[in-house]
C-alpha cells in the first residue's frame, strides 16, 4: 500500500482559493484560507490589479460573516405563531402555488422582484428570466436603483453607455482627478489608493464634496459646495472652460452633437452667479476649470454625491457635459468613472435585472431583442417596462401589487422612508425573502429561503471598472442553504418552466449567446489571470480597458442641456439642518454582513450623526450627547459627534445602523427620469434628547 | 565540523516528499498565473523555486486571523462532560475529548514544514519569538513553533523594492535559521543552524554530500553577487537618530497617520497579535 496518500493530506491540511471580495465594486482580489473545510482567514493578491497586495478593513474581515451562526440553514415558512422550519420542497410547493395562483387571479404584473447586486452575474441573469420567461411580468429591479440609476439613464443618453470608462490601474498615471460627490478612500479605498499614489507621483487633485472627507484632506483644491447643487458647481466650470476658450473644439466637432443649444444655456451660469447657488468661491470655480481643461490625463470620479438627487440624471448628464466640452474621454487616464458601491451592481444591471431592459441594455421595447429572447426562451416576453423599487414599493402600498420576491436585499433598510416602506410590506399578500440572514425584511416574510455566500458558490461578479472576475468556491453549503441560482432554478422548474444548467458556466455559455458585450465571456477564460473587462463581443477579443475609444458606443457624444433644480426638500424654519447620509469605512450598507463581523462592530458599534461645532455649541450638544433628529417621516436617537467635517447647517448620519435607521428619515422624492430617491438631501430639525 | 550540505536539484523532490510524511508540506505555489500563494503543496513538482522575493508573509502559520483557543461544555448544571465529542473546529480531531474538566484544549499541534521562505521572513520570526517567547510564554504560538520547520533559500535576485541589506535581516543569514538553502545553479549549499534543522537532514543523510573548495567558492560569488543587486539602500540609523533627538515634528506623524485607510493589515501581515 501507498502511505503518501495525498488525498488524506488534502483533507487537513491549508488551501487557499482566489476569490473576490464581496464588499464593495472595487472587485479586490483575495484569497480565502481554507483549513480543513472551514474558511479561516483572508489575505489580499499581490498582483491583482485592483488591490494590489493591500485591502481595506472589510476585505480583511471579509471571511468572519461566511460562518456566522446567525446564517439561515433552513427554509422557514410562516405560521401563526411566527417562522418554522420547512423542508425545500415544501417551502418551494408553497411559493410556486402561491406565486401562480397570484399571477392568475391578478395577473403577472402584481408580483414584484427585487434581485440582488451581491449575488452573481448568472444569478441575476436567472432570475431576470424567472421574472420574464416563468411570471411574465417586468416588474423585476435590484438596488442599482438607489444608487446609480442616474449613470445607467444619463451616461447611456450621452454615450450610449453607463460604465466607468477607464480602468482603475490607470488612475495613478492621470495628472488631474476631479472627485466630485465620492469619499472614496473611506467607501472605495483601494481605489482611493491609487488616487493617492497618483497625488504621490504629481497629479493635482480637486474635490467637490460639502464634507471634509478624508479624500479632501489630500485634495489640492476642496470645492464645499451646497449639497444638491451639483448642477449648477458643474455648470459654472463649464461656462468658465468655454469663455476662456479651453473647450477641445476639435473634439466637439467631431465627435459630438448638439453643442449649440447646450452653449446657450452655460451662458446663464457665470461663475459670479455660481457662487451664489453653491457658495463656492468663484475664482476657485475659475482655478478647477483652467486646471482640469488644459491639463490632459484628466479623470473625473463620482459616486453617490452626484447620482442620489431628485437631478441625479441631471448631475450626471453635467458631468459627461464636461468631459466631452474638454475632450478627456476615449483614451487612457482620461475619461468619467462612476465608481459602483456594490461587488456585482454593475453586473446585475449589464444582466438586466432592471424593469426595462435584458440583459447587455437591450430595451424591452425593441421588438427585435425581445424577439431573440423570446425565441432563446420559447416564451412569450412582456412587452412594457415594468416597475421600479419605488414604484412597486407604492403599487405595494395601495394594494396593486400583490407580491415580492426579494432576493438578498433589505428594502426596510436601504430604501427612503422607511415608515412607509413597512406599510408597503404589510400591505404585501404574499412575501418571499431569499437571503443568507435574516433581517429587517424577513420579519415580514412568508416565506424565507437560505441562500449561500460568495464563498459556497460558483460564478462571476462585475467590479466597476467592468472586470468579469470568477468567484472561488471555498467551502460546503451551510445547513440546507443554496446558491441563489439553484434556488431560482428549482422554483422555475416547480412552476413548470424547464430551467436546468449544469453549472454556472453554462447560464454564462447562454448570457454570452444573448448579450452582445458579454460575447467572448466564458467561465474558461476567466479561470487565468484576473477576468475579462467588457465589452468583450467575442471569444479571442482580450477585454476592454477604456470605452469610447475613437466612437462613443452610440456614435456621437450628445450634449444635453441641463437646468439646475434646487432639491426636493431644503431646510426651514422647522426644520432648519440639512441631512445627508452615506456611509462608513467600517461598516457597509444595511450591515446585515459588517455588523456580524467582530472587528467592524468594535471599531464602529453605534450610530453617531455628524454636526459641525457651531450648531452643537448653539444646541448645547456636546460630544456623545444623545440627541434626536426628525424630519417629517420620523425621527430617531443618534449620539452626536461633533467635528467639522460636516459644514454648518448640515448634519450627516450613516445608515447602517438599523437601531437609528437614518432612512426612516430620508425623503423618497425621486429623480423622474432615473426614479432614484433623494438619500443626500433633506431637511431635519434636532434637539437634544431627554436623559 | 561545520553543519554544510550540498544537496542535488534532482534530489530536491524527493527530500520535500520525505519531509511529507512527516507533517504538512507548505510551499510557495502558483495559482492559475496570478499570485505566489503558501499553502499546503499537492503536487511536489508545482513547487515554485524561482519565486520573486517578496511572498506573503508565512506569520499565519504562526498566528492565524482565526485561532480557536478552547471550547468549554456547558449545561444547566454548569460544566458537563458531553457523551460524543462533536469535532467543529478545524484543530480538533475525533479522538480527543472534553476530558473530566469539561474544557476541549483546541491547540494546534500540527507538525508543518514550510519551504522556500525568504531570509527577511526568518529575520521577522525571530523577532516574533522575542515578542511571544521571552518573558510570558504564549503557550499557542510556542506549539506551533514548535512544530514548524522553516527551509529558507536566499535570494539571489532581490526585488526593485527589496531592501533588507540596509537591516541585516538578508539576503544570507549567519543565524537564526533552521535550514538555509542557497541555489547554485544545479545544486543547493544546504546550512542548518536549529537543532531541529540539523536533525532534519542527518535524518536523511545518504542525499547529502558535503560541500567541497569549489561549492565554497560558488556560494560566496552567488552572495556576493546578489549583495550587488539590491536597488535599495535603507539605513535605519539617520531617521533613528531623528527621532531620538526629536527633530520630527508632530505634523510629519499627522501626515503619516492621514495615509492610514484603517484596514488592519499590518495586525495580519506583521508581528502584533489582536485578540477580540
Amino acid at each position: 500500500m501507498y502511505t503518501d496518500g495525498t488525498s488524506s493530506a488534502i483533507i487537513t491540511s491549508m488551501n487557499k482559493i482566489m476569490t473576490v471580495c464581496p464588499y464593495c465594486g472595487c472587485g479586490c482580489g483575495l484569497y480565502l484560507h481554507v483549513k480543513n473545510g472551514q474558511i479561516t482567514g483572508t489575505s489580499p493578491s499581490r498582483t491583482h490589479p485592483v488591490n494590489r497586495g493591500s485591502l481595506c478593513v472589510k476585505g480583511w474581515n471579509a471571511h468572519e460573516f461566511a460562518t456566522h451562526p446567525d446564517r439561515l440553514k433552513y427554509p422557514l415558512i410562516r405560521e401563526r405563531k411566527g417562522l418554522r422550519r420547512a423542508t425545500w420542497d415544501e417551502a418551494l410547493n408553497l411559493v410556486a402555488a402561491r406565486l401562480g395562483e397570484i399571477r392568475t387571479k391578478h395577473g403577472p404584473d402584481s408580483i414584484g422582484i427585487l434581485s440582488s447586486a451581491k449575488c452573481t452575474n448568472e444569478e441575476n441573469y436567472l432570475m431576470m428570466k424567472f421574472a420574464r420567461a416563468v411570471l411574465g411580468t417586468n416588474n423585476i429591479d435590484h438596488c442599482a436603483r438607489l444608487c446609480h440609476s442616474s449613470t445607467v439613464g444619463g451616461l447611456a443618453a450621452a454615450f450610449g453607455s453607463g460604465a466607468m470608462t477607464n480602468s482603475i490601474s490607470e488612475i495613478a498615471e492621470a495628472s488631474v482627478l476631479f472627485v466630485i460627490g465620492s469619499n472614496t478612500t473611506e467607501q472605495h479605498p483601494m481605489i482611493g489608493m491609487h488616487m493617492l499614489e497618483a497625488v504621490d507621483r504629481g497629479a493635482t487633485l480637486i474635490v467637490a464634496d460639502p464634507r471634509r472627507t478624508q479624500i479632501a484632506e489630500f485634495a489640492h483644491i476642496h470645492l464645499r459646495h451646497r449639497s444638491g447643487t451639483d448642477v449648477a458647481l458643474l455648470m459654472g466650470i463649464m461656462n468658465v472652460i468655454v469663455s476662456e476658450g479651453l473647450v477641445d473644439a476639435d473634439f466637439v466637432r467631431r465627435r459630438t452633437e448638439n453643442f449649440d443649444l447646450f452653449e446657450e444655456e452655460l451662458k446663464r451660469y457665470p461663475p459670479a452667479t455660481v457662487e451664489g447657488i453653491t457658495g463656492v468661491k468663484a475664482n476657485d470655480i475659475r482655478r478647477v476649470a483652467r486646471i482640469y481643461a488644459m491639463e490632459k490625463r484628466s479623470m473625473i470620479f463620482y459616486a453617490m454625491g452626484i447620482t442620489q438627487h431628485i437631478t441625479g440624471v441631471d448631475n450626471v448628464r453635467a458631468c459627461a457635459n464636461l468631459v466631452m466640452l474638454s475632450g478627456h474621454i476615449g483614451l487612457p487616464m482620461s475619461g468619467i468613472n462612476p465608481l459602483r458601491g456594490q461587488n456585482n451592481v454593475q453586473g446585475a444591471c449589464d444582466m438586466g435585472a432592471l424593469p426595462n431592459v435584458y440583459s447587455g441594455y437591450q430595451k424591452v421595447t425593441n421588438p427585435g431583442a425581445r424577439r431573440k429572447f423570446e425565441r432563446a426562451w420559447r416564451k412569450k416576453l412582456p412587452v412594457s417596462p415594468g416597475l421600479t423599487i419605488m414604484e412597486m414599493m407604492e403599487a405595494a402600498r395601495v394594494g396593486n401589487l400583490k407580491a415580492m420576491y426579494v432576493m438578498g436585499e433589505n428594502p426596510l433598510m436601504s430604501d427612503p422612508d422607511l415608515h412607509h416602506v413597512r406599510e408597503s410590506m404589510e400591505g404585501l399578500e404574499f412575501l418571499i425573502v431569499q437571503d443568507i440572514f435574516p433581517n429587517e425584511t424577513s420579519e415580514f416574510a412568508d416565506v424565507v429561503l437560505p441562500a449561500a455566500s460568495f464563498a459556497e458558490k460558483d460564478g462571476t461578479f462585475t467590479n466597476t471598472e467592468r472586470r468579469i472576475q470568477l468567484l472561488g468556491r471555498a467551502a460546503g453549503q451551510i445547513g440546507e442553504s443554496m446558491p441563489d441560482g439553484e434556488i431560482i432554478c428549482a422554483l422555475a422548474e416547480k412552476m413548470g418552466y424547464g430551467m436546468s444548467y449544469r453549472g454556472a458556466y453554462e447560464v454564462m455559455e447562454e448570457i454570452a449567446f444573448l448579450t452582445p458585450s458579454y460575447g467572448g465571456v466564458l467561465h474558461h477564460r476567466l479561470s487565468d489571470g484576473f477576468g475579462l473587462q467588457w465589452p468583450c463581443p467575442d471569444i479571442n477579443h482580450p477585454g476592454t480597458p477604456y470605452l469610447h475609444r475613437k466612437n462613443f458606443a452610440k456614435g456621437l457624444g450628445t450634449f444635453i442641456t441641463v437646468e439646475f433644480l434646487p432639491p426636493d426638500e431644503l431646510p426651514d424654519e422647522a426644520y432648519p439642518f440639512l441631512l445627508t447620509t452615506g456611509r462608513l469605512s467600517f461598516h457597509y450598507h444595511t450591515g446585515t454582513m459588517c455588523r456580524r463581523t467582530a472587528v467592524l462592530e468594535r471599531e464602529e458599534p453605534e450610530c453617531l450623526v455628524e454636526i459641525n461645532p457651531a450648531d452643537a455649541e448653539r444646541l448645547g450638544i456636546r460630544k456623545r450627547t444623545r440627541v434626536r433628529v426628525s424630519s417629517r417621516r420620523g425621527s430617531i436617537e443618534p449620539k452626536a459627534l461633533v467635528t467639522g467635517r460636516t459644514p454648518e447647517g448640515t448634519v450627516f448620519i450613516p445608515f447602517h445602523f438599523m437601531e437609528a435607521a437614518a432612512n426612516i428619515l430620508t425623503n423618497p422624492a425621486t429623480d423622474p427620469g432615473a426614479k432614484i430617491p433623494e438619500y443626500k438631501v433633506c431637511a431635519v430639525k434636532i434637539e437634544k434628547s431627554e436623559p | 565540523m561545520k553543519n554544510e550540505w550540498i544537496l542535488e536539484k534532482n534530489h530536491l523532490s524527493y527530500w520535500l516528499r520525505q519531509l511529507r510524511k512527516a507533517g504538512d508540506l507548505i510551499g510557495p505555489l502558483r495559482d492559475k498565473g496570478r499570485d505566489i500563494v503558501f499553502r499546503s503543496v499537492d503536487q511536489i513538482h508545482e513547487v515554485v523555486l524561482d519565486s520573486p522575493a517578496s511572498l506573503p508573509s508565512p506569520k499565519e502559520f504562526l498566528l492565524p486571523q482565526y485561532d480557536p483557543m478552547l471550547r468549554l461544555k456547558v449545561t444547566s448544571d454548569g460544566v458537563n462532560l458531553p457523551s460524543k465529542p462533536q469535532p467543529v473546529s478545524p484543530n480538533v480531531h475525533m479522538k480527543e475529548s472534553y476530558g473530566k474538566t469539561g474544557v476541549l484544549d483546541l491547540m494546534d499541534k500540527k507538525k508543518r514544514v514550510i519551504f522556500g521562505v525568504r531570509s527577511c521572513d526568518i529575520s521577522a520570526i525571530r523577532l516574533l519569538d522575542r515578542f511571544y517567547l521571552e518573558g510570558y510564554r504564549d503557550p499557542y504560538y510556542e506549539q506551533r513553533r514548535k512544530n514548524t520547520l522553516f527551509i529558507s533559500i536566499v535570494c539571489n535576485n532581490p526585488d526593485p523594492t527589496c531592501f533588507c541589506i540596509g537591516l541585516g535581516t538578508g539576503p544570507y543569514l549567519e543565524k537564526g535559521f533552521d535550514i538555509q538553502l542557497t541555489d547554485l545553479g544545479n545544486r543547493y549549499f544546504v546550512q542548518t543552524a536549529s537543532a531541529e534543522g540539523i536533525k532534519t537532514v542527518k535524518g536523511i543523510s545518504f542525499l547529502f554530500s558535503r560541500p567541497r573548495k569549489t561549492d565554497y567558492d560558488d556560494q560566496y560569488e552567488v552572495f556576493l553577487s546578489a549583495t550587488a543587486r539590491f536597488q535599495k539602500r535603507i539605513s535605519l540609523e539617520s531617521p533613528r537618530r531623528m527621532i531620538l533627538a526629536g527633530r520630527l515634528k508632530d505634523d510629519f506623524w499627522q501626515k503619516v497617520a492621514r495615509r492610514c485607510f484603517e484596514c488592519g493589515g499590518c495586525v495580519y501581515d506583521c508581528h502584533r497579535q489582536d485578540i477580540s
